[in-house]
C-alpha cells in the first residue's frame, strides 16, 4: 500500500490554521481587519475568558450579500484583490482570503451578516471547517462574526494558551494599535462587563491617543513631520525622552496605514532616544511611515504583521533623523505647553536636511552657523546659585533646572570641535605600514565600507587574504595619538551597529571630540561666578543638541512648578 | 636580621631601588623593598616583574638575614631621620621591623617570611660591553622621546638596540617618527647582538649610580643584565620584530638647511602656540634659498607666520608637519646650528645637530587631504 497520501481538507486547514490564528488575539487581529475593510465606525469586540471560551466581533460596516455568505468562509476566497498584481496597490489590509476559513477551521465560528439594502441578516455557522446552511436572522445592517471554543480539536495549541488575563491584556494593546491607525473608527473592547477599552471616532490620532493614554502623555506629545527626498513621509507623535515604559506596548509603527513590527525600524526609533532613555525602558511613539506602495511588501507572513521593505537601512536612517531632530527641537520646552488640543496645529515643516542616502553628513546647516539660536529657553534662564560647586540651579519660565556644570561645558567643547573639524583634513602617513590581519566579518565590513576608510582620512591597501596595509591614519586630535589600530576599533563599532544610523561618516572621530571635550570642560567642584553661569546657559541655547553630554548623561534636570506644587500637596 | 648603616648611603639606595616599585600592584609583596644582609653588605631589591634592581651598600652587619618592608613607608622614614647612622633590626618570623636613630625608634611591619617573586639571574661575563659613564643617559636624551606611548604596537614602546662592529646603535619610532643614535665602543669584543629594549630600562639603566659610572652591559636570551659597581639590574627584553626602520631613512635630499638652533626653536614654538590649538596641530615649512618661513593657523584662534634667514640649497618647497613632532626633536638638539634635509613633500626630513652627526631625527610630513 501506498505510504503517500493526500491530506483530508480538514486537517489540511488544520495545520495551515497554524500560521495565522496563533491565538485569540490573531483571531481578533483578523476580524478587527475584516470589519474595518468593510468601512464600518463602530467595532464592537466582547471577549469571554480573554477569548478563549468566546470572541465576538461586531461592526456596522457594509455587510455580506447572503449568497457570499458560503464563499466567504472558504479559503482564498476574497472580495479584495483578484490577481497578486493588485497587492501593490491594495487599499485592504487583508487580502488573502484565508483568515476565516483559518479561524474556522480551528473553531465553532457563527457568522451573521446584513447588508444596508437586505431587510434582514443572514446567518452561517461552521464547525471545525464544516459549514452549515445559512438562515435568516433579525439584525442591524453591519457584522458579527462569533468565534467560540477556540482551538478545541487542536488540542496541543489548546494546551500552550496564556492565561485568560494576559491574553485579555495582550488583545487590549493589540486594539490600540489598531485605534490608533484607524483613529476615524470607534472601538469598544469588553470582557464580561468590563470595558477594557474605548475609543470614539475621532478626527485626528492625536485625539484618540488622549482617550487612550491621558492628558498626561497626550499632552505633551511632540508631533513629528519629516519628508525625504525620495518622497518618505513620516509623520507621528513621539513622547519626550524623560516619559518611558516598561514595555513596548506603547510604540506603533504604520507603513502605508498598516500596523507593523519591524525590529530595524524600532531600532532605528529607539536609538534616537538612546542617551536619555534608561537601560530595559522604552520611549513612546506612534509613527507613519508614507512609502511607494511598491517598496513594501506585506506579503512575508500571513498575518501580515511584518513586512518586507526596500531600502529598509535607509528608512531607518531617515527614521532615526526625524526623531532625533524632534527631540533635539522640542524636547524641553513643550512639556508644559498649555493647548493640549491643538498639538497637531504646532506641525512644523522642518527645513529638509540635505542627505544623502546613505550617509548623512555631520554637520547639518544648524550646526554650522554658530550664531545661530536654537534653543531659546536658555536665554531666559537666570541662574539662582551654584550646589556644591558641581550643579548650576536657575529658574526659567517653565520651571527650576539643575544644570551639570561639567556635562554641559563639555557638551558645548564638543560641538564646536566637531565644527572646527570641517575645515582641514589631514592625514599623518606611517613610517612603516602597520599589518592587520582581519577575521571575516571585519574583513566583509571592511570590504563594504572601504571608501569611508578613505574619506577619514586613512589610507589602506590590500596584501592578500584578509589582510591590510595601513599606509596612512587621521591625525590624531590634540594629544590623542595617531593609531592605526583605530581601523579595527573603527570596524568594531560599523560590526556591532554603532556607526548605523547616528553619525555613519564620524564614528571615527566622535569618540575623539567626545575624550577631548570631557579634557577642555571645567571640572565639577569648580566654583563659578555668576557671570560664569550666566554666560554657560546662554551658551547653551546655541548647542545643537544641549540634552545630554557626549557620553550621554545628561545635562540638566528640569522641575516644573506644577510638579513641585504636586508633590507640597498644592493643587495648581 | 640586625645591621647598621650610614643613613645617607641607605637613603640613595633606597630612592634607586624604589623608582621600580609600581605605584599600585595587585600583588602587596611587589610593593615592598627585600633587605637581605650578609657579611659586611646590605642588599635592596624590588621587582615589578618585568625587571629587578639590585643595590648594594655597606653596612655593619650584626645578624645576617631578610625581610621585605614596605617600600614607600620605609623610603621616606629613612629619608627624615636626624642621625648619620641607622640601625636595622627585624624578627625574621614575623617580618617586624625596628628602626632605630639616636633615642628614637619606629616599628614597621614587614611582610613577614615572604620574599619578593624569583627573578631569573644572569651573570655578568667576559663578554660584556662597556659603556662609558653618561653615554646611555645621553642616548635615552637624543632618542627616548619618539618611542610609541601607546599600547596598540607594544614593541615600539621599545627600542631597538644593536652591538657590534665597534659600536652601540639605539634606534626608537612610533611609526611616524624616528630617532637614530650611535656611540663608538672600540673596545667591545663580543657577538653581535640585536634586541629590543624596553624604554623603560633605558631610562632606568642610565639612571644606575646617578649616570656617573660606567655601565656594563650583558645579554642572556630575554634578558638584559645592566651593572655599575654597586647596583644590578636586569630585565626582561621585548619579544617579536623591530620594523625594518633602514628603508625609511631617505639616502638622499635635495633640499639642505642649516640654521641657528635657538632661532629655529623659538619660531617652532610660537607656530606650535597656534597650532596646538587646532586640531591639525601642523606647521607648514616653506622653503626658498636663503629663508624658511614657518607658518601654522588654528580656525579660532590666529595664525604664526615666522621668517629665518637659513644658509641653504635646493628648490622651493613647502612641506606640513605635526608640530609636537617638530618641537620634540628640536629640544633634543643642543649644538649651535641645526640641518634639516628635506626629500620631498611626501616623503621623509631628517634633522640633526650641524656639529654631532651622531643621532639624527626622521620625521614624515602631513598629508593633506581635500
Amino acid at each position: 500500500m501506498s505510504r503517500i497520501h493526500r491530506l483530508d481538507p480538514v486537517v489540511r486547514d488544520q495545520i495551515a490554521a497554524g500560521e495565522v490564528v496563533e491565538r485569540p488575539a490573531s483571531v481578533v487581529k483578523e476580524l478587527i481587519e475584516n470589519a474595518l475593510d468593510a468601512d464600518s465606525c463602530r467595532i464592537h469586540i466582547r471577549l469571554i475568558e480573554g477569548g478563549h471560551s468566546s470572541i465576538e466581533v461586531t461592526d456596522d460596516g457594509s455587510g455580506i450579500e447572503p449568497s457570499d455568505l458560503p464563499l466567504a468562509m472558504a479559503r482564498h476566497a476574497t472580495s479584495k484583490i483578484s490577481e497578486l498584481s493588485d497587492l501593490d496597490s491594495s487599499p485592504w489590509l487583508g487580502f488573502r482570503g484565508e483568515a476565516l476559513a483559518a479561524i474556522a477551521a480551528v473553531s465553532r465560528v457563527r457568522l451573521m451578516s446584513r447588508t444596508t439594502s437586505e431587510p434582514v441578516g443572514h446567518e452561517l455557522s461552521v464547525e471545525g471547517g464544516v459549514a452549515g446552511t445559512p438562515k435568516m436572522v433579525a439584525m442591524a445592517p453591519g457584522t458579527t462574526v462569533r468565534v467560540t471554543s477556540l482551538f478545541y480539536n487542536t488540542p496541543a495549541r489548546h494546551k500552550s494558551q496564556k492565561s485568560a488575563g494576559a491574553e485579555a491584556g495582550w488583545i487590549q494593546h493589540l486594539t490600540e494599535h489598531l485605534a490608533i491607525s484607524r483613529y476615524d473608527v470607534g472601538f469598544l473592547v469588553e470582557q464580561g462587563d468590563k470595558v477594557l477599552l474605548k475609543t470614539t471616532s475621532q478626527t485626528t490620532p492625536i485625539q484618540t491617543l488622549h482617550q487612550l493614554y491621558g492628558r498626561e502623555v497626550a499632552d505633551s506629545l511632540l508631533p513629528v513631520e519629516h519628508t525625504g527626498i525620495t518622497g518618505i513621509r513620516i509623520r507621528g507623535w513621539i513622547a519626550p525622552a524623560h516619559i518611558h515604559r516598561g514595555t513596548r506596548h506603547t510604540q506603533s509603527l504604520y507603513v502605508n496605514q498598516r500596523w507593523v513590527t519591524n525590529w530595524v525600524l524600532r531600532q532605528a526609533i529607539e536609538e534616537a532616544f538612546k542617551p536619555h532613555v534608561p537601560d530595559r525602558r522604552f520611549p513612546l511613539f506612534w509613527l507613519w511611515l508614507d512609502l511607494q506602495p511598491s517598496g513594501v511588501d506585506p506579503n512575508v507572513h500571513p498575518t501580515k504583521a511584518e513586512v518586507r521593505i526596500d531600502r529598509e537601512r535607509q528608512v531607518a536612517a531617515l527614521l532615526y533623523r526625524a526623531v532625533q531632530d524632534t527631540l533635539t527641537n522640542k524636547s524641553q520646552s513643550s512639556s508644559l505647553s498649555i493647548a493640549p488640543n491643538h498639538a497637531h496645529d504646532e506641525l512644523t515643516e522642518y527645513a529638509q536636511s540635505e542627505l544623502r542616502l546613505e550617509t548623512f553628513p555631520l554637520g547639518d546647516k544648524r550646526a554650522s552657523s554658530d550664531t545661530q539660536i536654537l534653543h531659546k529657553e536658555f536665554l531666559e534662564l537666570t541662574p539662582l546659585a551654584q550646589w556644591q560647586a558641581k550643579y548650576i540651579i536657575s529658574q526659567g519660565p517653565l520651571g527650576l533646572y539643575l544644570i551639570d556644570q561639567h556635562a554641559a561645558h563639555e557638551r558645548l567643547y564638543y560641538e564646536r570641535f566637531k565644527r572646527e573639524k570641517g575645515a582641514s583634513m589631514i592625514a599623518q602617513p606611517l613610517l612603516v605600514p602597520h599589518i592587520i590581519t582581519l577575521n571575516t566579518t571585519e574583513w566583509q565590513a571592511f570590504i563594504q565600507h572601504r571608501q569611508l576608510f578613505q574619506d577619514a582620512g586613512f589610507e589602506i591597501t590590500e596584501s592578500g587574504g584578509s589582510t591590510i596595509m595601513v599606509h596612512a591614519v587621521p591625525q590624531g586630535f590634540k594629544d590623542l595619538p595617531s593609531d592605526p589600530e583605530m581601523v579595527r576599533t573603527v570596524l568594531e563599532s560599523i560590526i556591532q551597529g554603532h556607526a548605523q544610523y547616528g553619525h555613519p561618516v564620524t564614528w571615527v572621530e566622535e569618540p575623539l571630540f567626545a575624550m577631548a571635550a570631557c579634557k577642555a570642560a571645567i571640572k565639577a567642584y569648580r566654583p563659578m561666578s555668576h557671570v560664569e553661569m550666566r554666560g554657560l546657559l546662554q551658551d547653551m541655547a546655541l548647542l545643537t543638541d544641549p540634552r545630554g553630554c557626549p557620553h550621554g548623561r545628561p545635562t540638566l534636570i528640569r522641575l516644573s512648578l506644577e510638579e513641585v506644587d504636586r508633590r507640597f500637596g498644592r493643587k495648581g | 636580621m640586625h645591621f647598621t648603616a650610614s643613613q645617607d648611603q641607605l637613603a640613595r639606595a633606597l630612592s634607586q631601588v624604589s623608582r621600580i616599585i609600581q605605584s599600585q600592584n595587585s600583588m602587596p609583596i611587589l610593593g615592598g623593598i627585600q633587605l637581605m644582609a650578609t657579611d659586611n653588605t646590605v642588599q635592596l631589591q624590588t621587582t615589578d616583574l618585568f625587571s629587578l634592581l639590585t643595590a648594594e651598600i655597606p653596612a655593619m652587619v650584626l645578624e645576617p638575614g631578610y625581610v621585605v618592608i614596605p617600600g614607600a613607608t620605609f623610603s621616606e622614614l629613612i629619608h627624615r631621620l636626624p642621625t648619620a647612622t641607622v640601625d636595622i633590626e627585624s624578627d625574621t618570623g614575623t617580618g617586624k621591623t625596628v628602626v632605630k636613630y639616636g633615642r628614637s625608634r619606629t616599628t614597621i611591619h614587614g611582610f613577614g617570611t615572604e620574599r619578593i617573586p624569583e627573578f631569573p639571574g644572569i651573570e655578568g661575563n667576559s663578554q660584556a660591553a662597556i659603556v662609558p659613564a653618561g653615554v646611555l643617559s645621553e642616548l635615552a636624551r637624543q632618542i627616548l622621546f619618539s618611542c610609541s606611548k601607546d599600547e596598540s604596537r607594544p614593541i615600539l614602546k621599545g627600542i631597538h638596540m644593536e652591538l657590534g662592529a665597534g659600536k652601540l646603535v639605539m634606534v626608537s619610532t612610533d611609526g611616524s617618527r624616528l630617532s637614530h643614535a650611535w656611540v663608538a665602543l672600540p673596545d667591545y669584543r663580543g657577538p653581535e647582538i640585536k634586541v629590543i629594549l624596553p624604554a623603560k630600562v633605558l631610562l632606568e639603566g642610565s639612571k644606575l649610580a646617578g649616570g656617573q659610572q660606567p655601565v656594563s652591559m650583558s645579554f642572556a636570551p630575554g634578558f638584559v643584565r645592566m651593572a655599575t659597581d654597586d647596583a644590578i639590574l636586569i630585565s626582561r627584553l621585548l619579544d617579536g620584530e623591530y620594523p625594518e626602520y633602514q628603508r625609511v631613512i631617505p639616502q638622499t635630499y635635495p633640499i639642505h638647511i642649516r640654521v641657528p638652533l635657538l632661532e629655529l626653536k623659538g619660531s617652532v614654538e610660537r607656530a606650535h602656540l597656534i597650532a596646538s590649538k587646532d586640531r591639525s596641530n601642523s606647521v607648514r615649512f616653506s622653503h626658498q634659498v636663503g629663508t624658511l618661513q614657518i607658518s601654522s593657523s588654528a580656525a579660532e584662534v590666529g595664525q604664526a607666520e615666522e621668517q629665518l634667514d637659513c644658509d641653504s640649497q635646493g628648490q622651493e618647497m613647502e612641506v606640513l608637519f605635526n608640530s609636537t613632532f617638530i618641537l620634540d626633536a628640536l629640544k633634543s638638539l643642543t649644538g649651535e646650528d641645526l640641518i634639516m634635509e628635506l626629500s620631498g613633500v611626501q616623503s621623509a626630513a631628517k634633522l640633526l645637530d650641524a656639529d654631532n652627526p651622531q643621532y639624527f631625527h626622521i620625521v614624515l610630513p602631513l598629508r593633506q587631504l581635500v
